[in-house]
This record gives structure tokens, C-alpha cells and sequence, in this order.
């Protein structure tokens, strides 16, 4: 697996935990919302820029650091896939329970 | 016929999250049997889904904003209120969920996948991740729709 596949698939694993926490974050406490309407017009659309902002992002700044070597292949394949489990039902049952 | 500019918007919307689904079930099969010579058609399929995926990223969006407060209002006073309460927030969310890992796939198909091992299934569990969240997300489209219909069908919605 190259440094690319791995770097940019830990940013995936954290910009999918990130958008699941800001989610909970913008439900649980209006003002978040309001700060985050007031930046771009509209929170979905803040959201949406800051979920790319942290996968572009920090999949650039792992590329040039060393952390994607140190992080075995399949592990980083668990990582992914249960990042996104847990983000998708994390996502869901907030709105149920909550 | 009366079709608005809303009607054309949502079902552009709905019919770029199918194709970005189906690229990325296209992506998972030819990773099932990866070869050199598949490789070509394994990237073109992840380029199709991420900017299908862009494109429903971005009609989903202006739709949500522009439109859909007159259908949350609507499905809030009908007998469905979960269908945005629940789906709808979960929707709008998981959403990210999905372009970002279609955008990530066309990354993961440039890696050696027909001869490395990691690689393959790395394009295997993100392209079915891809189509799993990719039908949940549809499957809430389809109830929230059907907020709206039920609550001007029984409910007030607005039409009393």
C-alpha cells in the first residue's frame, strides 16, 4: 500500500469521526450552529467545507510526515472501516436517542 | 406539465447519488478480480463516482438550502415529524460520510491494487462503504419524501 493510500485513508477514518462529533456538537449547543450559519450562510455548508478542509488537509500533512509508514497496511484497513461504522451508526442513533 | 427548477434540482440530486453508488459497486467488482489490465477501468469508475458524487454533493446542498425549510415545515406539522427529525439530520450528515470516502477511492484505485493485497481490499471495503451508505442515505430520501406526502395527505401540510 502506497504513503498516499494510507495517509489520505487515516484522514478519511478522522474526517468521518470529526463530522459525526461536529454533528452531535451542532445539535446539542445552538450557538455552534448559529457561529457556524453566520460563517458561510448556512451550518450544512460549513460543515461540509470543514469535513473536506480536514481530509484534504491533514491527508497533505500525513503525505509529508513519516506517521503513514509507521501504521501497518491492514491495520489501516480496520481503521477505515470501523471509523466509518461507528461514525455512520453513531450518526443515527443520536437522532433516535437523542 | 409544470416542472420547477426544484422538482429538475432534487431528482438530479437523487439520480447523481445512484450513479456515484453504482461506480462504486463497479470499482468493488473489478477489485474482486483485479489485473493489470483492469486497473485502467477501475480508476475511470472511481473518477465517475467521485464527481457524481460531487455533483449530488452540490445539488443535494442548493436543494436543502434553497428548498427544502418549505417541506421541513410541511413534514414537522404532518403525522411523520421523524422523517426529518431522524432521517433528514441523519442524512444530511452521513452524506459527508459517503462523497468523502467516493473522493478518497479515487486516491486508493492508484495504488498497485492487482498486486498488493492491502491495497485490494482497502478498494474493496471503501468502495462497499461507498454503496452501503450510499443506499442508506437514498433509502432516507425516500422516507423524508414520504414525510412530505403523508402530511399533505392526512396531515394539514399547509394545503387546508
Amino acid at each position: 500500500m502506497n504513503k498516499r493510500t494510507v495517509a489520505f485513508g487515516l484522514a478519511s477514518a478522522i474526517a468521518c469521526i470529526f463530522n459525526t462529533v461536529l454533528a452531535w456538537a451542532k445539535d446539542a449547543y445552538a450557538p455552534l450552529n448559529k457561529f457556524l450559519a453566520s460563517l458561510m450562510g448556512h451550518h450544512w455548508i460549513t460543515h461540509g467545507v470543514a469535513d473536506c478542509v480536514v481530509f484534504f488537509g491533514l491527508g497533505l500533512i500525513f503525505m509529508n510526515t513519516s506517521i503513514a509508514e509507521k501504521i501497518n497496511p491492514e491495520r489501516m484497513v480496520s481503521i477505515v472501516v470501523w471509523s466509518v461504522a461507528v461514525a455512520s451508526v453513531g450518526l443515527f442513533a443520536w437522532f433516535v436517542f437523542f | 406539465m409544470n416542472i420547477t427548477s426544484s422538482d429538475i434540482i432534487l431528482l438530479a440530486h437523487a439520480s447523481f447519488g445512484v450513479l456515484g453508488s453504482l461506480a462504486a459497486l463497479w470499482v468493488f467488482i473489478e477489485a474482486l478480480n483485479a489485473r493489470p489490465e483492469s486497473a485502467g477501468r477501475m480508476r475511470a469508475a472511481a473518477l465517475v463516482g467521485a464527481i457524481a458524487m460531487g455533483a449530488a454533493w452540490i445539488l443535494g446542498g442548493y436543494w436543502y438550502v434553497h428548498f427544502y425549510p418549505a417541506e421541513k415545515a410541511m413534514i414537522l406539522k404532518g403525522p411523520w415529524p421523524f422523517a426529518h427529525n431522524i432521517f433528514m439530520e441523519t442524512k444530511e450528515h452521513l452524506f459527508f460520510i459517503t462523497g468523502l470516502l467516493s473522493f478518497y477511492l479515487v486516491m486508493a484505485v492508484r495504488d498497485k491494487v492487482y498486486a498488493n493485497a492491502a491495497a485490494r481490499k482497502m478498494v474493496l471495503s471503501v468502495s462497499m462503504l461507498i454503496v452501503l451508505t450510499g443506499l442508506a442515505v437514498e433509502g432516507a430520501g425516500a422516507i423524508i419524501d414520504h414525510g412530505v406526502k403523508v402530511a399533505l395527505l392526512r396531515g394539514d401540510g399547509g394545503v387546508k
